[in-house]
């Protein structure tokens, strides 16, 4: 291995087109970031769409960039992962009809397909996902009902990660972890699910060959070799996976009873399992992991990430100071429990196929009109706002772990594990060791590692996670995560309260 | 000037969205649970019975606390709003200005195309 042989991985995100090098060490180096827009279609905001020329571009551009920077000798693999639930259509040409985001629901549309054809209970026993709006199926199926035209003349149905493998390399190959997303597949099984796909009269031919991630499925094309200025005559393509399978994979969280908790634009706190639990409840989704013979459960916080930016954008964005710093001095500053000021933002249980209204934001606090000698403090808000992302985490978290008897260890990547007292507060309130991989963007490492098992230049990835990732571990202080119960009692008392406003 | 000005305008488009789309009915054709409207501002109460693709009535002033769906409007503005298109119907909903106090999302989303 070269010296400056490099690993390029690309990441979609709800925000960001994203372009990494990194190194067969896993060592980061240049990272290309860029922000794309969301099209809505209707005035209702049901309707969204990627512009998929400009994803295009701006994948281009990225690789470019990070090529530019870095300048490496030789590139050893590309590979992908892209958020998990958006999907592309493409025609015979292989020009893209549609591609939608994750928060595309015009299957709201079309959803009464599914609904008639299935009761809730028997779809979710094959799929494992819950409501059937969000899924491919029914973006397929809406299609079919609102664009007669279109859905003819769609060729392919892939994942938004099979996307970026096509454009790359020409080839059209899905993975698990993707089209588990889809409602198209049987979790349990790993399989089409030809009950779903004969039911709806989808033709097979339009599915693509599923493979595990971390397999080569061809080389990048010639003329994007030339376009990118690269000297090499071949690069191989390693199948990636669903963003999140790629996080969790890069934070070392691939063991049965392994929690990874994903610290993005949402916080999907995942168990790993040894086989395909389904819930009962039809609630936490089942998905499969890149790792053979692994499964995952996943309970999500809702919008963590948009909540904290949201928080620093609104009030602590005028700062000449970097706002994250702000915040860590803020929580630095209060202790626990903020003087008894509660955030109510959001992040909560998950419950997604019962919801059916929008929860009102509140803050609880003391009201400045009494006379006291202490008033209402930004940093109180602050850390109530950090507070209360960390107990939407602790709900999901208690619920994951009937779903195992093994024993637990929780790993933590993303955003805001780069913060050291976030870190400090999310151990204690859930009063587990907490483990963080040596890269925050663990999307990027994911890939990277998907890269090193495709080219056989490690045997599996157990062996690459302990031989390259290093990890930062948050020890439980056990007075603290005391203090944290009490503190999570109230303001789970006073969310029951003010849920019905 | 706007197409709907008043609730009363609202509720006849309501039925004839029903009556003249077939693809609205044949959207509600295995649904037959009554439809609560209640406006917050004016405590207005509307109902709107279904049944399937047989038929549609709608009852001004009429109120049954039992209806498995139950929607509550903040005021009456709202609803003529997204029939004008001044609001969309995701916005409203994410601002708290129309709220599902009963009904399960299966069925609630069959009645977009009715209300929104």
């Amino acid at each position: 291995m070269g010296k400056s042989d490099k690993i390029l991985t690309i990441d979609i995100s709800s925000k960001n087109v994203k372009v990494c090098l990194i190194s067969d060490k896993l060592e980061l180096g240049s990272v290309s970031t860029q922000g794309y827009d969301i099209i809505n279609e209707d005035v209702d905001g049901f309707v969204k769409k990627f512009n998929m020329d400009d994803i295009w571009d701006k994948i281009k551009i990225g690789v470019k960039q990070v090529l530019q920077k870095d300048k490496p000798e030789k590139i050893i693999g590309i590979s992908s992962c892209a958020q998990r639930i958006a999907t592309v259509f493409l025609d015979a040409q292989g020009k893209e009809i549609y591609g939608g985001p994750n928060i595309d629901i015009r299957g709201i549309d079309s959803a009464y397909l599914i609904e008639d054809r299935f009761s809730e209970e028997e779809l979710f026993k094959i799929t494992a996902h819950s409501p059937s709006l969000m899924f491919t199926l029914a973006r397929l199926l809406w299609f079919k009902e609102e664009e007669k035209d279109q859905y003819e003349n769609i060729s392919h149905i892939l994942m938004l990660d099979d996307w970026i493998g096509y454009k790359l390399s020409g080839e059209f190959y899905t993975d698990f972890t993707s089209i588990g997303e889809s409602q198209l597949f049987d979790i349990k099984n790993k399989k089409w699910s030809f009950e779903i796909i004969e039911c709806f009269d989808i033709n097979p031919e339009l599915l693509p060959e599923i493979v595990n991630s971390g397999v080569v499925i061809g080389d990048l094309k010639s003329d994007l070799i030339k376009e990118f200025g690269m000297t090499q005559k071949t690069i191989p393509i390693i199948k990636g996976s669903g963003d999140t399978q790629a996080n969790l994979l890069g934070m070392g969280a691939i063991e049965g009873g392994n929690i990874g908790i994903t610290l993005g634009t949402t916080a999907p706190v995942h168990l790993v399992m040894n086989e395909p639990t389904i819930d009962h409840n039809l609630n936490f989704w089942t998905e499969c992991h890149v790792v053979k013979g692994k499964w995952l459960i996943e309970a999500n916080t809702g919008g963590t990430g948009r909540v904290y930016d949201w928080f620093k954008d609104t009030f602590i964005s005028d700062s000449h100071k970097d706002a994250n710093e702000i915040m860590d001095e803020f929580l630095n500053r209060v202790d626990p429990g903020a003087d008894s000021t509660y955030a109510y933002l959001g992040p909560e249980l998950m419950a997604v196929k019962d919801q059916t209204s929008i929860k009102r934001g509140v803050f609880i606090f003391q009201p400045p009109s009494l006379i006291g000698e202490e008033l209402p403090k930004l940093e109180n808000f602050a850390r109530s706002t950090i507070e209360g992302i960390c107990f939407g985490i602790l709900e999901n978290f208690q619920a994951l772990q009937p779903f195992t008897q093994s024993e637990i260890k929780v790993f933590c990547s993303g955003g805001m594990s780069k913060s050291k007292e976030f870190c400090k507060i999310l151990t204690n309130v859930l009063d587990n060791d907490l483990m963080i991989p040596h890269i925050s963007d663990s999307a990027f490492t994911g890939n990277a590692i998907n890269t090193l098992v495709g080219l056989k230049l490690y045997p599996d990835y157990k062996s690459v996670i302990d031989e390259l990732i290093q990890f930062k571990k948050y020890k439980v202080d056990p007075s603290s995560s005391k203090e944290y119960r009490a503190i999570f009692k109230q303001w789970k008392y006073l969310k029951n309260k003010i849920d019905d406003l | 000037m706007s197409k709907f000005e008043d609730i009363s305008s609202c509720l006849k488009d309501i039925e004839d969205r029903y009556n003249n789309t077939e693809k609205i009915r044949k959207k509600l054709a295995n649904y037959n649970e009554p439809i609560q409207v209640t406006f917050l501002d004016t405590e207005r109460k509307i109902m709107i019975l279904v049944d399937g693709d047989q038929g549609i009535e709608v009852k001004d002033n009429t109120e049954d606390e039992t209806a498995p769906v139950k929607i509550d409007f903040t005021t009456e503005k709202t609803l003529i709003d997204l029939f004008n298109k001044d609001i969309g119907a995701v916005k409203a909903y994410s601002s708290g200005q129309i709220k599902v106090v009963e009904g399960k999302i299966r069925n609630l989303i069959k009645l977009k195309s009715l209300l929104f």
